[in-house]
């Protein structure tokens, strides 16, 4: 456990349930309290109602969202939000990737019910590359076990790095960039927010943003 | 990418470790082949269907290292993959349809005419390739002898001319799945309890087991056809 020490300066608490170990540190729970106040803030919220002007108009039009669809967009948001609980507490590679991908899935659901083809281009793109990207992920993973036999992260936080733990490493990290849809793929989410109903849309920064720090405090523990 | 001598257990034959590196050279193989027809393809539709390459190497990648663990990491590798699979073609369906919608043009179901092909290997392969798996599955037995017997029960479902069974029967078969359950359950509590009884406790959750996965997949296809004939 050396190398979360190092990181994370000292463990508040963790949950002994066999190989999964969900653990708590100072860091993570700024994280946690982060993510559940904003998932929070958000649920509670309503959607936007965009005003748009045109040029030559002399009209302000408002377009509106629908309450079905706002409600299918809140329960994925809530969703997201708990997957990334997970991501950031979990004490296990393996979980690890189990709670990115759900991160992604629930991304592309936030935008599934938005009547409009090109922010729904976009969506498809990001599927197409999240799928694509489930094979570094979890090959990283399986790279990692084949070669050290275990995936909890204060197993591996012991074990030296070597050549061929830095490839799965670096495969963990093409996978993980893909699937929570990091900086050379933001572009598809970029063009993903364009869409309308505010609030919600916001949950993907947070998910990238998190994705992100887990990833990193990850990459170093690993090796 | 030779393993750690000190991570195998020295009971692993020295063959089996040597097909490791193979393995996973033939998933990079794979997946170059996905990846190079996912560049050359233009249709969307195709993508979908081309992207199970890569990630049919992600499973072989993952089932080379032939541990538990890697069993449990493909599991739930195949359910992320056919969640993904399955949103990913639900924005596919949506986006055509708001096309579709904005630029008036109507939707077409397809509806194409054929002729039955009158094949005797067509009409008696379904029963008994259904009536093999479910005595296999029963000689297996658990959770894996209840998904092969299953399996072979959604065949002659999907396949099949069930005309022995109406919908009442496969409804009571529900029933059955749940009692089967409770069995299941009931076998746990015993190895917990007494643990004294645990041959009962085997058969009692071996048993409810089987019957319950085979009963769900049957279910399952029995809701695949009605919504197919609606």
């Amino acid at each position: 456990m050396n190398d979360i020490l190092d990181l994370n300066s000292y463990i508040i608490g963790h949950v002994l349930f066999g190989d999964i170990v969900p653990y708590l540190t100072p860091f993570s729970l700024a994280l946690v309290i982060t993510i559940v106040v904003f998932t929070i803030f958000l649920a509670l919220s309503k959607p936007e109602l965009r005003s748009v002007t045109r040029f030559g108009e002399d009209v302000v039009r408002t377009t509106t969202v629908g309450k079905k669809e706002a409600k299918f967009r809140r329960f994925m948001t809530i969703l997201c939000g708990v997957a990334l609980i997970g991501v950031v507490t979990t004490g296990d590679i393996f979980n690890f990737t189990l709670f990115v991908s759900l991160v992604g899935i629930t991304n592309v659901g936030i935008f599934a019910v938005v009547k409009d083809t090109h922010v729904l281009d976009a969506a498809f793109q990001y599927g197409l590359v999240m799928m694509i990207c489930s094979l570094p992920l979890f090959g990283g993973v399986a790279l990692i076990l084949a070669k050290t036999g275990t995936l909890s992260l204060g197993v591996l936080a012991g074990i030296p790095g070597n050549p061929v733990l830095n490839v799965g490493r670096m495969l963990l990290l093409v996978g993980a960039v893909g699937e929570g849809a990091l900086a050379p793929f933001f572009a598809t989410k970029v063009e993903m927010i364009r869409a309308k109903g505010a609030p919600y849309i916001n949950m993907m920064h947070l998910s990238s943003l998190m994705v992100f720090t887990r990833l990193i405090e990850i990459l170093f523990i690993v090796g | 990418m030779a393993l750690n001598d000190t991570v195998v257990p020295a009971l692993v034959p020295q063959i089996f470790i040597n097909f490791y590196p193979i393995a996973i050279v033939v998933a990079i193989v794979v997946a170059v082949i996905g990846f190079t027809g996912l560049v050359l393809e233009k249709n969307d539709f195709q993508k979908i269907l081309i992207v199970q390459i890569p990630i049919l190497a992600m499973y072989m990648i993952v089932s080379a290292v032939g541990t538990d663990l890697a069993e449990a990491l493909i599991l739930p590798g195949m359910v992320v993959s056919l969640a993904e699979l399955l949103a990913v073609s639900e924005i596919l369906i949506s986006r055509e349809i708001t096309r579709r919608e904005k630029e008036g043009e109507p939707l077409r179901v397809l509806n194409f005419e054929y002729e039955p092909i009158n094949m005797e290997v067509l009409k008696t392969a379904i029963p008994v390739t259904c009536i093999v798996s479910v005595i296999y599955g029963v000689i297996l037995t658990g959770f894996t002898g209840g998904a092969v017997a299953g399996a072979g029960i959604l065949i002659y479902l999907f396949a099949g001319r069930t005309k022995g069974f109406s919908n009442e029967f496969w409804e009571e078969m529900a029933g059955i799945s749940g009692v089967a359950w409770v069995f299941w359950l009931l076998g746990f509590l015993i190895y917990f309890i007494a643990p004294q009884y645990w041959l009962v406790a085997l058969f009692m959750s071996g048993g409810g087991i089987i019957i319950k996965v085979a009963l769900k997949l049957g279910l399952l296809g029995i809701l695949g056809r009605e919504e197919y004939n609606r």
